[in-house]
C-alpha cells in the first residue's frame, strides 16, 4: 500500500518526524484516526529512521583511532573538496593538531601536488592570530598531509546555518578576517578561496582564516590561466570567474560575500548574471546604512570600485565601530512611548543620513520568497506561522504554513481562486481564511493546518480594497468567528459573530451613518473586548467594544485613537493591555508603520523596534514574545553604464549607490554638459525633482511640489528643467530653473499635456497633448510665444529631435510601439525601429537607444542601440529587474542612465522580544 | 575542430543539456559513464595506499578531467553532478551484479570494475542491488526523494551539493533523505527478514 498512498504517508511521516518523540503517538492518533494501515506504515518508518545511516558503498576509510607517525588521530572533523581533516595529538610535542589529508585525485596529479606544496610554503610564513598556523608538511607511508594548528570551534558556515548573526558579531568577524587578509596580502599571498567554510570561529572568540589551499603566490598569475579555475564559484570574484586571475581585491570581494551571507543568511548573487545584490535592508531593516555601503563596495563588480586593500577596508570597518557605539542593554518590552522611541523611527526614515539607529530588538526576515507574502498568524505554540503567498509564477495567492525559523513552507490551499488573510484558531486545530469567490463575494473558510477538511463557513461582501478587510478573528474558546460584512439594510459594514456549529450570526457593532462601517476585528485574550477600525472615507480610527461573557456587546464603543489616518490591522498583545496596529497619514501601503496604543486609550506611540517603511499586518504569538509583520517593499534606483569613448564597449550597468535611498529614485536625466543628474524621488516623502552631481554626490531637492509624473528634461543650455505636474486635476508642462526659482506653468489648456523634449536649438519645447481628442505631439516656445503648434497628425506620443534638428523621432503609443521618424522639412513619416516594448527611447548621434523585450510579459528588458547609419541593432546590456521610464543618454554619448525597480513585493519579518 | 576533444565536447553538451536538449543529455551520459568506470578502476589500484575512497572524489576527478574548466559555470557543474550520480549508481549496480554472478558461477560477462573490492563484501553487494530495486519503485511515486537518495547513497554527495543540483533548500534535502533512508531500511528489512 506504500506506493499507492505515498503523498499521504510522506506528509504524515515528515510532520511526525519533526515532532519530539514523545509527541508523535498523540499526533498519529489525531491524524490517522481509524486508518490503521497508515499509522502502521508511518510508525515503521519512524522506527527505521532511528537506525544508523546507510553507508554509501564507496565510503571513505575513517582513520580515527589510528596512529600515523607521531600523530594519534582522534576524530574526523571535516571534509572538503580538497581533502579530509582529522583532529590528532602530536605525541612528541604533546599538543593537539589538525591533520589535513588530500583527496587522492589531488595527490595523483603532479600539478595538484605542486599546489599542495605551495600551500605549505605560503602558509608556513604566517604568524598571525587570524590565520591558521601551519606547523609542517609530512610524508608518512606514502601519505602527504599538512599539520596545522587545531582550532576548537565551528566554521562560519555552520554559524550562518544556525540563524542570523548579530551586528556586533558581523562587525567583529569581518574585522578579524580582514586583519588576517591584510597580513597575507602584506606578504604577497592571495587566499583565492575565502568563504564561510574557510573562516573558523574559535571558542575563544577568535576568527581564523584557514585553508590557504588554493593560495598561489600573487606574482604567478600566468599559472591561473592554464590550470582549472580555482575557488568556489559562489564566492569567486567576477574577474576570477572570467579567468583573469585573482588579486587582493578578489579576496575582498569574497569576504564581502561572506559578510553579506552573515547578515542575510543568503548569497548576494545566487545567479551569476545578477549585477547587484538585493539590499541588506530588505532582510535586516535595522542594518546600519554605513555597513551597507561597506558591503556594497566590497561587492562592486569592477575591482577599481572596491576597497583597494584590506587595510582600506579595515579603516572603514573601524570607523564604523567607533561611532556606532554599543547596543544598549535590552530594555523591558514595550517601554512607554518616549521621544527616544519615536526618534528611532525618524532616524530610520532618514537612513541616507550618516546616523545609525540603535535598537533593543533585532528584526529579522522570516520569509523572502519571490512574490508577495502577507498577513501572518501564529500557531498557539508560537512556533509556526500561517500566511498568504502570491508567487510570481502562480499568480493567485494561497495559504501556506511554515516553522517560524525554517525556510520551507507548505501551502495548504491550492484553489485557483485567491486565498488570503489566514487566522489560526486558539486551539490550533483550524486556520480560518478568506477566498475570493467573485468581485463582490468572499468565502469565509476553515481548513486544518495540514490542509485537510477544508470547508466554507459563510460568505461576506467584498470591500473596494480587499486588503483592508482585516483578518477573521476567533473567540478565545474557538467556537465563533468575527467577520466584517455588509448589512443589507443599511449598506454599512458591521462586525458579526458567527458560531461555527450552528452558523448563527449576531451583529456586534452598529456604525453611525457618517461611517462606511467597521472592519479589522481583534478580540482581547480574555474575550471581554473587541477592538476594530471604524472607517470614514477609507481613513479611520481604532474603537473598542466591551463584550459580555455570552459574547454580546455591552454599552457603546469607545474611540481609542485619534489619528484620523489610514488605520488598519489592530491586534491585541497578550499579557499587555496594549494594541498593536498600522497607520499612515494617507491611504498608502508604502507609508504604513506599526504603532501601539494602550487599551485604556491615550496617545499612540511608535513600536520599540525597527520595521522599515510599509510595515503592516502585525501578528503576535499567544505568549506575547514574538511579533511578525508584513513589509511592503518598493524601491527604484538609478543605474548607469559608461564607456571611455564613443567607439569603446559599454560597462555593465551599475547602481548609482551614492544616490540611492530606501525609497524611489527614478527618471534620471544627465545635464547637457554632463556634470549633473536631475531625477525624481520621494525620498522626502512625496515625489519631487532632485539634482545631484554626475557621480551621485551633492544631492539637492529642486522642487517642493508634493507630486509629480516623472518626465524631467534639461534645456540645451542646462539652465532650465521642464517637467509635468498635476496640481489641480489635469496635467500641464512646467519649467523650473536648474539652480533656483519657482516652477512656472507653460501649457494652459484643460487637456493633459506631458513633456517630451526640448528642440536642439532650445527655441521650442515638444510635448504631447490630447486636446484634439487623440494624443499628438505639439511644440511651443519655452517663454510662451509662439504658443502651441501641432507637429504630428497621425498620433504621436514621445518625441525627440535628431541631433541636427532636421528629424523628429517619436512613438505612437506608450508601449509595444515602433519608433517612427518624421522629417520636419518634408513631413514624410517612416518607421525606423519596428518594435519596442518599453516606454521611451533616447536619440544620440547616429543612434537610438531603447529598452525592449522579446516576450511581452517578461520582467526586465534588453538595452539596445540601433545604429542609424548601418541600421544594425546591438544589445548593450540585459536587465533582469523591471525598468521604469525609458533611457537617458548623455550628450557625449558616453553615459547611459535609467531607473529600475530593485524591490517589489512583500515579505514577513519577525521581532523576538525576550 | 574542437569536437574531437572530449573536454570541449562535454562543455558544449552540458550547455545544450541545460537548455533542455535531451539528445545532449544522453550524449553526456555516454561520455561520463566510461570515464567514471575508468577512474573507479584506477582508484582500486590506489586504494590500498589511499585513505579516502569516496564517490564524490571520483566525480570531482571526472569533472576536472572531462570539462574545460575555463568555459563552464557552476550550474553546469551542478548538472554534471546530477548526471554523474545516476552514473555512479549504474557503475555500482553493474559491478555488484557482475561480482555476485561471478561468485555464483553464472559466468555472465557483464562489465565490472576489475579488482574492485568494495568495503562490506558480499552483503554490501546485495544491499546495492536491493537499494537499486527499491529506488526503481520509489522513482514511480516520488522523483525528488529518489534523486536525493541516489545522490546521497550512490554518489556520497553532501546535503549542500544535492540542494544545489536540485535547486531546493538544504532543509528539504535533509527531510527527503530522512524519509528516503527510513523507507529503504523498511524495504531492506522486508526483503531480508532477520
Amino acid at each position: 500500500m506504500t506506493e499507492e498512498r505515498w503523498p499521504q504517508i510522506k506528509e504524515t511521516f515528515l510532520e511526525a518526524v519533526s515532532l519530539a518523540p514523545h509527541d508523535r503517538a498523540a499526533f498519529l492518533t489525531r491524524v490517522c484516526g481509524d486508518d490503521h494501515d497508515l499509522r502502521r506504515v508511518v510508525e515503521d518508518l519512524l522506527q527505521a529512521s532511528e537506525l544508523p545511516e546507510l553507508e554509501s558503498p564507496l565510503r571513505s576509510v575513517d582513520l580515527s583511532g589510528s596512529t600515523i607517525g607521531r600523530y594519534v588521530i582522534s576524530a574526523r572533523v571535516g571534509r572538503g573538496g580538497m581533502g579530509v581533516v582529522y583532529k590528532a595529538t602530536d605525541s612528541v610535542l604533546g599538543r593537539t593538531v589538525a591533520l589535513k589529508f588530500l583527496a587522492p585525485e589531488i595527490t595523483a596529479s603532479d600539478e595538484f601536488r605542486m599546489r599542495f606544496i605551495q600551500e605549505a610554503k605560503a602558509a608556513a610564513t604566517f604568524d598571525h592570530p587570524n590565520i591558521c598556523a601551519l606547523y609542517g608538511i609530512e610524508q608518512v607511508a606514502g601519505q602527504t598531509f599538512l599539520v596545522m594548528s587545531y582550532i576548537e570551534g565551528k566554521t562560519l558556515k555552520e554559524r550562518i546555518e544556525e540563524g542570523p548573526v548579530s551586528f556586533d558579531d558581523v562587525h567583529r568577524i569581518a574585522t578579524e578576517a580582514a586583519e588576517g587578509l591584510r597580513e597575507a596580502h602584506r606578504q604577497g599571498i592571495i587566499h583565492r578561496d575565502i568563504k564561510p567554510s574557510n573562516i573558523l570561529l574559535g571558542v575563544n572568540g577568535r576568527t581564523v582564516i584557514t585553508d590557504f589551499g588554493l593560495a598561489w603566490f600573487a606574482g604567478q598569475e600566468s599559472n591561473s590561466r592554464t590550470g582549472p579555475s580555482v575557488g568556489t564559484p559562489a564566492y569567486m570574484s567576477p574577474e576570477q570567474f572570467r579567468g583573469e586571475g585573482a588579486g587582493e581585491r578578489s579576496d575582498i570581494w569574497s569576504l564581502g560575500v561572506a559578510v553579506y551571507e552573515m547578515i542575510t543568511g543568503r548569497l548576494p548573487f545566487p545567479e551569476r548574471s545578477m549585477s547587484s545584490p538585493e539590499p541588506l535592508s530588505k532582510f535586516r531593516p535595522d542594518v546600519d546604512p554605513r555597513l551597507c555601503r561597506v558591503v556594497d563596495r566590497m561587492l562592486a563588480p569592477d575591482p577599481e570600485d572596491r576597497f583597494q586593500s584590506a587595510d582600506a577596508l579595515l579603516g572603514e570597518l573601524k570607523g564604523l565601530r567607533s561611532s556606532a557605539g554599543n547596543l544598549p542593554a535590552r530594555r523591558l518590552f514595550w517601554p512607554i512611548a518616549t521621544a527616544a522611541a519615536l526618534g528611532l523611527v525618524i532616524v530610520l526614515y532618514s537612513s541616507w543620513q550618516e546616523t545609525a539607529p540603535a535598537t533593543p530588538f533585532e528584526t529579522i526576515p522570516i520569509t523572502s520568497y519571490t512574490g508577495m507574502e502577507d498577513s501572518s498568524s501564529f500557531s498557539p505554540d508560537g512556533e509556526q506561522i500561517a500566511f498568504s503567498w502570491r508567487s510570481e509564477a502562480v499568480g493567485n495567492s494561497e495559504i501556506c504554513v511554515k516553522l517560524v525559523h525554517a525556510v520551507d513552507r507548505r501551502c495548504i490551499t491550492s484553489d485557483p481562486r485567491s486565498d488570503f488573510l489566514p487566522s489560526w484558531s486558539p486551539k490550533g486545530d483550524w486556520i480560518a481564511f478568506l477566498r475570493s469567490l467573485s468581485p463582490q463575494r468572499l468565502g469565509v473558510y476553515i481548513i486544518s493546518p495540514l490542509g485537510e477538511q477544508e470547508r466554507q463557513v459563510t460568505e461576506v461582501a467584498t470591500r473596494e480594497t480587499l486588503e483592508y478587510l482585516g483578518r477573521i478573528a476567533w473567540t478565545p474558546d474557538g467556537e465563533k468567528l468575527i467577520v466584517s460584512d455588509r448589512d443589507p439594510a443599511s449598506g454599512q459594514f458591521r462586525l458579526w459573530s458567527l458560531a461555527l456549529e450552528s452558523l448563527e450570526r449576531i451583529p456586534l457593532t452598529t456604525p453611525p451613518m457618517s461611517s462606511q462601517g467597521d472592519r479589522n476585528p481583534s478580540v482581547s485574550p480574555d474575550g471581554r473586548a473587541l477592538v476594530f477600525v471604524r472607517e470614514s472615507n477609507l481613513l479611520g480610527d481604532l474603537y473598542m467594544q466591551a463584550i459580555s461573557p455570552e459574547f454580546l456587546p455591552t454599552g457603546i464603543p469607545r474611540q481609542l485613537t485619534f489619528e484620523n489616518g489610514f488605520t488598519v490591522d489592530p491586534v491585541w498583545i497578550p499579557g499587555k493591555e496594549e494594541i498593536l496596529f498600522a497607520s499612515a497619514e494617507a491611504v498608502s501601503i508604502t507609508n504604513l508603520q506599526l504603532r501601539k496604543v494602550s487599551a485604556s486609550g491615550g496617545e499612540s506611540g511608535a513600536v520599540p523596534f525597527v520595521t522599515g517603511e510599509g510595515a503592516y499586518a502585525p501578528a503576535v504569538s499567544p505568549d506575547g514574545r514574538r511579533i511578525a509583520f508584513t513589509r511592503y517593499q518598493n524601491d527604484r534606483n538609478i543605474w548607469r553604464l559608461d564607456r571611455a569613448n564613443p567607439s569603446a564597449a559599454w560597462t555593465q550597468p551599475r547602481k548609482l549607490s551614492e544616490l540611492s535611498s530606501t525609497r524611489d529614485e527614478a527618471f534620471p536625466a544627465m545635464s547637457p554638459d554632463g556634470t549633473r543628474i536631475a531625477f525624481v524621488s520621494n525620498r522626502s516623502g512625496a515625489f519631487d525633482i532632485w539634482v545631484s552631481n554626475s557621480d551621485g554626490s551633492n544631492v539637492v531637492q529642486r522642487t517642493f511640489l508634493g507630486s509629480l509624473s516623472g518626465s524631467v528634461e534639461w534645456s540645451p543650455d542646462g539652465k532650465q528643467i521642464a517637467f509635468d505636474w498635476n496640481p489641480d486635476g489635469n496635467w500641464d508642462v512646467y519649467i523650473v530653473g536648474a539652480d533656483q526659482g519657482d516652477p512656472r506653468r507653460l501649457t494652459t489648456s484643460p487637456s493633459d499635456e506631458f513633456v517630451d523634449a526640448w528642440s536642439r536649438d532650445g527655441r521650442f519645447l515638444y510635448f504631447n497633448s490630447n486636446q484634439t481628442g487623440s494624443v499628438q505631439i505639439w511644440k511651443m516656445a519655452p517663454a510662451g510665444n509662439p504658443g502651441p503648434i501641432q507637429v504630428t497628425r497621425n498620433g504621436g506620443y514621445l518625441g525627440a529631435e535628431s541631433l541636427d534638428g532636421k528629424d523628429l523621432y517619436y512613438t505612437k503609443e506608450p508601449r509595444t510601439s515602433a519608433i517612427h521618424k518624421l522629417s520636419l522639412s518634408t513631413g514624410i513619416e517612416e518607421i525606423v525601429v519596428p518594435s519596442m516594448r518599453y516606454f521611451g527611447f533616447a536619440v544620440a548621434a547616429q543612434a537610438l537607444f531603447y529598452f525592449t523585450t522579446d516576450v511581452p510579459e517578461q520582467i526586465g528588458a534588453s538595452l539596445k542601440v540601433f545604429d542609424l547609419a548601418n541600421r544594425r541593432t546591438t544589445t548593450i546590456a540585459t536587465v533582469t529587474a523591471p525598468v521604469s521610464g525609458g533611457v537617458n543618454v548623455s550628450s557625449n554619448a558616453q553615459t547611459i542612465l535609467y531607473s529600475q525597480r530593485d524591490q517589489l513585493g512583500s515579505d514577513l519579518f519577525l521581532v523576538t522580544t525576550d | 575542430m574542437f569536437m574531437n576533444d572530449p573536454a570541449t565536447d562535454l562543455t558544449v553538451l552540458l550547455g545544450k543539456m541545460k537548455d533542455g536538449d535531451t539528445d545532449a543529455a544522453s550524449r553526456v551520459i555516454s561520455v561520463v559513464y566510461p570515464e567514471l568506470r575508468r577512474i573507479a578502476r584506477s582508484y582500486m589500484a590506489r586504494e590500498r595506499i589511499s585513505h579516502t575512497l569516496e564517490p564524490t572524489a571520483l566525480i570531482h576527478e571526472a569533472w576536472l578531467r572531462l570539462v574545460d574548466q575555463t568555459r563552464v559555470d557552476w550550474r553546469d557543474r551542478a548538472h554534471f553532478f546530477g548526471v554523474a550520480a545516476s552514473m555512479m549508481r549504474r557503475v555500482l549496480v553493474d559491478h555488484a551484479r557482475q561480482r555476485l554472478a561471478d561468485k555464483r558461477g553464472s559466468g555472465m560477462r557483464a562489465e565490472s570494475l576489475d579488482g574492485l573490492e568494495l568495503p562490506g563484501g558480499e552483503q554490501k553487494l546485495e544491499e546495492i542491488l536491493s537499494v537499486h530495486e527499491a529506488l526503481e519503485r520509489l522513482g514511480r511515486v516520488d522523483q525528488q526523494q529518489t534523486k536525493v537518495v541516489e545522490m546521497r547513497y550512490f554518489a556520497g554527495m553532501e546535503v549542500d551539493e544535492i540542494a544545489a543540483v536540485l535547486s531546493v533548500s538544504p532543509r528539504t534535502v535533509d527531510r527527503e533523505w530522512a524519509m528516503g533512508r527510513a523507507w529503504l531500511q523498511v524495504e531492506l528489512a522486508r526483503k531480508n527478514p532477520s
